[in-house]
């Protein structure tokens, strides 16, 4: 059996111990540096999950009606273990930290740091102070650390229950040598329940008693929501009187909202400005280090995450910036605390450096802040990641992909490379404060969250093939999507971006990958189905990051079908290529250039309507063109054949733009029968030239229910 | 000498701990490319990681660092073999793949 299905003609994208913890000393088993979690298996049969709670304050009351499901709430909590072997004695030391919960529609990635809490007090009745959660995330000791808790389960299910399984590894961190070792596996059955005072979100706070391997009860963990975002720091730019502060790029992006997309909660405290060249307009990295040293407001790294940025002329060991506090340079043998760029390089007036040509670094308003970026980066413990045109790539590299029409620095990715952004969420505490494990050591020394537990089913393949193997630049792109089942599994029956199963990436030929997903998000249940074979069709214009297509060259379509079978999560992934060819003439530039240059278009593509007066006119931009007529007749004919307000529907005007050679997927010649079929429904006829035309390509693409339909107008 | 004498694939020889940092592979490319990268399991990302690589005004080899600082190397190259000393006088070899 097959099933046509599309996405309304309009897709667009963007808008995803027996063995209680042993005391510090004790035996350490392999050593390395923890790997990250994965994504998380979820859901058993007989245990559940609640909505998932808002971003508000709500009072601690008991919900009625009992909400059927619950999930973890994504963000920081604050977590306490409680050794079992302790709990005798009046104020045991047990251990503080933070777990993170990242989420997404279908993942759930999580980690945690512990850190020893001494009983301070020097009477033994007197409990040592705690964290206050009503203050957010907490900063605890560097001296304290213990833990990561490597998140391997969180069993939530889909039954009315308030508890569900965690599964965790703890990995003990050794401060001589300053690697981690796995100290067991353990499972924690975590219940909800009324936090104690001072939570902002009472109703998210967890308690769970903890067993080993062996099943033997070892401790209480407790886990309360703190914050929406997942760690917490500080950035203090200082520089020389002549030195532009690098704080956000030519569009306003700044440091809060960069480091937001990855749970950072960045706060960057703009001090002084007021530096003195120690010896002359270049800077050493001793002297760099020297005056951080001298002039940053704090040095308190157990309170306070600060990272510390220098803008000055120039630097002595490279043109742009460096995180200096690294091997010889880290006198005072604290990692990472700082980085400095320079103002005064100038940029080479040659290629590749494209707009910014001869300019002073400091006036090249993207490059220089991405310079900041990148060398605070380094600070939180990354190093050079060259997967794609992200923050962690080098500008040397960036700046030599760059291909026209794009030229640098428009080629810049304003965002991490998606295995940054897991480092930056989940790898240990010591991996990324400042402070912490020195720069150099391996990504693979420290322990990280297993990645994705989504489920990737034999059974159930899916295919990505374009419509066309070649697209003029400036056409929206049409994929067709194929998922075959050989049953066993229930899989979704809409392959359309809008039903939000659908998510991907293009990679252009200068290998940045752009994102698309639905600008509309479903929000009714899935239908899910065991069906043989369903089809989709996606037409890719933009994505959150601008247009998908921006260059002439070969493209790599990448789609993932994702679902949930009782909230069990499932993925399957396919890629496509296809070309897209350069402006066949100066009329073709234009238009393609107008295309991809306004937003609206996306919008209008997707969603239709008359009110979009700016993508109307790009969409028209590309039908003036003989080039991208094609391409655009069915985006135009899908508006004009719908009625808008007072607007009836126009079906001759959309019979005359639906030639022979438009260009249209399966989905598109099935919505644009639903539409015909609706306008006849409401007294419309239908122009016969227009049943005959959408009837032969229903015919040549073998869609039966759109030549059925057609039939019996 | 040229810098495409030095354009090639280089694995390194040299065991002595001061260099453990420095990748057992090295690409330097035609540009001034430079790419380094260490056998599976080590223990130290590579002090080269991904940068570039030029003669400097007094005969030294530079190449960019993982953190972008630029290190400055007394190298001498013989036939297959090339061999760099660090500032700090740790002196390594590589011989051509």
């Amino acid at each position: 059996m097959s099933i046509e299905q599309g996405n309304g003609g309009g897709t667009v994208v963007e808008e995803g111990p027996g063995e209680a913890l042993p005391a510090p000393g004790g035996p350490i088993v392999t050593q390395y540096v923890p790997s990250l979690p994965d994504a998380l298996e979820e859901a058993e049969a007989d245990e559940a999950v609640l909505p998932e709670a808002a971003d508000v304050l709500e009072p601690a009351a008991a919900p009625f009606p009992p909400p059927l499901k619950r999930r973890l709430r994504a963000g920081c909590y604050l977590m306490r273990y409680t050794p079992i072997a302790h709990a005798t004695i009046a104020a045991p030391p047990h251990y503080d930290g933070t777990m993170r919960i990242e989420r997404d529609a279908v993942n759930t990635i999580a980690s945690g740091d512990l850190y020893l809490h001494r009983p301070t007090s020097p009477h033994p009745l007197i409990p040592p102070k705690e964290p206050n959660p009503a203050k957010g995330i907490p900063i605890f000791a560097i001296r304290d650390y213990r833990y990561y808790v490597r998140v391997t389960k969180i069993l939530e299910g889909a039954a009315a229950a308030t508890q569900f399984k965690l599964g965790f590894e703890l990995h003990r961190f050794d401060h001589a040598t300053r690697t981690w070792s796995l100290q067991g596996a353990y499972a924690a059955k975590m219940s909800w329940t009324a936090a104690p005072p001072g939570y902002p979100s009472p109703k998210d706070y967890l308690t769970g008693q903890v067993r080993n391997a062996s099943g033997v009860a070892v401790g209480v963990l407790t886990l309360g929501w703190v914050s929406k975002y997942l760690r917490k720091a500080t950035l203090e730019v200082d520089r020389l009187p002549v030195s532009e502060p690098a704080l956000a790029n030519a569009a306003g992006l700044g440091w809060h909202d960069i480091f937001a997309q990855v749970g950072w909660d960045l706060t960057v405290d703009e001090s002084d400005t007021n530096l003195v060249e120690p010896s002359g307009a270049s800077w050493s990295d001793a002297e760099a280090h020297a005056t951080m040293l001298a002039r940053r407001d704090s040095a308190d790294l157990d309170h306070d995450w600060r990272y510390w940025l220098g803008c000055v002329q120039q630097l002595d060991s490279t043109p742009r910036g460096i995180m200096f506090d690294a091997f010889g340079t880290d006198s005072n043998n604290v990692p990472r605390e700082g980085a400095i760029m320079s103002s005064h390089w100038v940029i080479p007036n040659q290629d590749p450096w494209g707009l910014v040509k001869g300019m002073r670094f400091g006036t090249a308003t993207d490059p220089y802040f991405r310079t900041g970026v990148h060398e605070i980066g380094h600070a939180m413990g990354l190093y050079h990641n060259t997967i794609d045109m992200g923050f962690m790539n080098t500008t040397d590299v960036i700046a030599a992909s760059a291909m026209p029409p794009q030229q640098f620095p428009q080629n810049i990715q304003w965002s991490h490379a998606p295995d940054d952004q897991k480092r930056l969420r989940h790898m240990p505490d010591m991996w990324c404060r400042p402070g912490g494990v020195p720069f150099g050591a391996a990504f693979s020394t420290a322990p990280i969250s297993p990645d994705d537990a989504v489920i990737v089913p034999d059974s159930v393949s899916v295919e990505v093939s374009p419509l066309l193997p070649t697209v003029p630049l400036g056409a929206p792109v049409r994929i067709d999507v194929r998922l075959n089942n050989a049953g066993g599994i229930p899989v979704p029956t809409d392959l359309s971006l809008r039903a939000g199963n659908v998510i991907g990436s293009v990679t252009d030929p200068s290998g940045t990958t752009r994102e698309f997903r639905s600008i509309v998000r479903c929000i009714e249940e899935q239908k899910l189905g065991d069906d043989e074979q369903v089809t989709g069709s996606l037409t890719l214009l933009r994505g959150a990051d601008g247009s998908l297509f921006p260059l002439a060259g070969p493209y790599t379509v990448r789609v993932d079908v994702q679902w949930d079978v009782d909230s069990v999560p499932f993925k399957v992934s396919a890629e496509g290529t296809l070309m897209v060819t350069p402006p066949a003439d100066e009329a073709h530039a234009e238009a393609a250039l107008r295309v991809l240059t306004t937003p609206d278009a996306l919008v209008t593509l997707a969603v239709g309507g008359d009110h979009l007066t700016d993508g109307i006119e790009a969409i028209h931009a590309g039908l003036d063109n003989d080039v991208l007529r094609p391409h655009f007749a069915f985006v135009e004919a899908k508006r004009v054949a719908a009625p808008f307000f007072d607007r009836a529907a126009d079906l001759e005007g959309a019979e005359q733009l639906l030639g022979e050679d438009a260009v249209m997927s399966t989905a598109e010649v099935n919505k644009a029968t639903r539409l015909v079929a609706a306008a006849k429904e409401s007294g419309s006829e239908p122009p016969e030239a227009l049943v005959s035309s959408l009837r032969a390509k229903a015919e040549a693409m073998d869609a039966a229910t759109a030549v059925r339909t057609l039939d019996e107008l | 000498m040229t810098d495409d004498a030095l354009v090639g694939t280089w694995l390194k020889e040299s065991t002595d701990p001061c260099s453990s940092s420095y990748p057992d592979e090295l690409e330097l490319h035609e540009g001034g490319r430079a790419l380094g990268r260490m056998r599976p399991g080590a223990r130290e990302h590579p002090r080269w990681d991904v940068g570039t690589f030029r003669r400097l005004d007094d005969g030294r080899l530079g190449i960019t660092q993982s953190n972008d600082a630029l290190g400055r190397y007394a190298f001498t190259l013989a036939g297959d073999r090339l061999t760099l000393t660090d500032e700090a006088g740790c002196t390594f070899t590589y011989r051509r793949r």
